[in-house]
């Protein structure tokens, strides 16, 4: 009992300490503070990037088990441990800046996620057919405030009525931003006591303390 | 020795560290605040109970991550890892499959915890293969993790989608699937872009500060109940300064101005 608990002591007390020493390098300007805050951060770079190693290590793993049992959609997992290890060899090998490894990102993996991303436009529509009906009070007053700040977008709003964009800027730059800047002073809050929890200590999951 | 411009930023941290521990020890002698009924959070035990009638699994995802425990989302993942462990348990406890899918390597490895600790409190066993199975690390690239995760929930047809955490671009894709599947939505994020697609694809939505006392409300710690009280006279404090600004700048005494910039 008492090794597991030195085992979440022991970086609860580091975790503390160095995120109190960046605090103490914003706040003061002096150059062994910000020389250790600097060491600090280029660590948590390399500590991130041995957790993407980690990351690749798990889905190649999840993966081959998949391809050697040959279970359901093993033909997908092929291709992606073939992409993974080409781009991989490629990538050390070859360097990132090499012509075949930029070939391989701008010509494949690159379109691929823009696609992915256009294809929202399709999920707002569905998402907005849905949505805007006028079922309640709410419902009606999204309803009405979507219409009119579509119409202040739409270059058609304009033709129709010039008092569209100007309606629209009211809806956006009023109630919208008077709400948002609500959300975003409580968010703020929770977020800087979430951290205090985190420095002081009482956030026991970070440290794998989570069922105390 | 305080650099121009960052004292008042040390006062305030100063006060809202002094303020937390006043009301942790507060409700550490037994003064237990009251936390208003959070729908969304309630919600999930009818969702994962709804799934476990139809024999059809949840998922639990926390979104982008943008930047894992590094980035500016960093508090709300460390909220969604608490969520992550209650739904384990709840699953657990009622006998449904829940999945999970991250996005970030280092979030991977609390999910992984969080997963596990619930699957323990929910009196689960065989915790080592099932956390291996359920909890898959996706890829760090977003739109990589959204058609996983899309392709994930369309193959298994799961009935309960649980989104909290720190959302970007994702979050109507992954509603609106849930939605198309016919699945029970609830959501949650602190990002003021991706509420309103919640808002409009999920059954129940979390909004904004409502994710940091979902910590509080579902495991009644001392240390999260105290910082929610904290946290609400915080923000009053933060009205009244507000107020006071305006209306002593519109008399022409901009001195809580003169103090915040110190």
């Amino acid at each position: 009992m008492g090794e597991i608990k030195m085992r979440r002591k022991v970086p609860m007390v580091i975790l503390s300490a160095a995120g109190v020493w960046i605090i103490i390098d914003y706040l003061i300007s002096y150059p062994v503070i910000q020389q250790v805050s600097l060491t600090l951060r280029n660590w948590s770079v390399i500590i991130a990037g041995f957790t993407l190693m980690l990351g690749a290590i798990s889905t190649s793993i999840l993966h081959g088990k998949k391809i050697i049992s040959k279970e359901q959609g093993w033909g997908y997992s092929s291709i992606l441990m073939l992409v993974l290890l080409s781009t991989l060899i490629i990538g050390i090998v070859l360097t990132p800046t090499h012509p075949a490894y930029e070939f391989l990102y701008f010509n494949a993996f690159f379109p691929m996620t823009t696609t992915t991303y256009s294809l929202l436009c399709f999920f707002i529509a569905s998402a907005a057919y849905r949505a805007f009906r006028t079922r309640n009070v709410d419902a009606t007053i999204l309803l009405v405030s979507a219409i009119l700040v579509m119409l202040r977008n739409a270059p058609i709003g304009q033709v129709i009525w010039s008092g569209f964009p100007a309606i629209g800027d009211w809806v956006m730059l009023v109630p919208n931003l008077a709400g948002k800047r609500g959300i975003i002073i409580g968010v703020a809050l929770g977020s800087i006591y979430t951290g205090i929890r985190v420095l002081s200590g009482y956030e026991k999951g970070l440290t794998g303390g989570g069922g105390e | 020795m305080i650099i121009a411009g960052r004292m008042s930023v040390l006062i305030v941290i100063v006060s809202l560290y002094i303020l937390s521990y006043f009301f942790i020890r507060r409700v550490k002698e037994g003064d237990l605040p009251q936390i208003r009924k959070i729908e969304g959070l309630d919600a999930i035990t009818e969702a994962v109970g709804r799934a476990t009638e139809m024999g059809a699994p949840v998922l639990f995802t926390p979104g982008y991550c943008s930047r894992g425990l590094s980035g500016t989302g960093a508090p709300d993942i460390i909220v969604s890892m608490s969520v992550l462990e209650h739904c384990s348990e709840v699953a657990e406890r009622m006998g449904a499959h829940l999945m999970t899918t991250i996005c970030q390597p280092d979030v991977f490895l609390l999910a992984k915890d969080a997963y596990k600790t619930g699957l323990l409190k929910g009196g689960g066993v065989d915790t080592y293969d099932r956390v291996q199975k359920d909890v898959t690390f996706i890829s760090s690239e977003q739109f990589s993790y959204v058609t996983g995760t899309l392709g994930l929930m369309e193959r298994e047809k799961v009935a309960a989608n649980i989104f909290i955490g720190p959302y970007a671009a994702e979050a109507l894709m992954f509603g609106e699937q849930g939605s198309r599947l016919g699945a029970i939505n609830i959501g949650g994020t602190a990002s003021t872009w991706q509420l309103p697609f919640f808002i409009a694809t999920c059954n129940y939505t979390i909004i904004g500060e409502e994710m940091y006392a979902m910590g509080a409300y579902l495991t009644k710690n001392p240390a999260q109940l105290g910082t929610i009280m904290a946290e609400d006279y915080s923000k009053l404090a933060m009205i009244l300064i507000l107020i006071s600004g305006f209306i002593l700048s519109n008399l022409g005494f901009p001195i809580i101005e003169q103090i915040l910039g110190m």
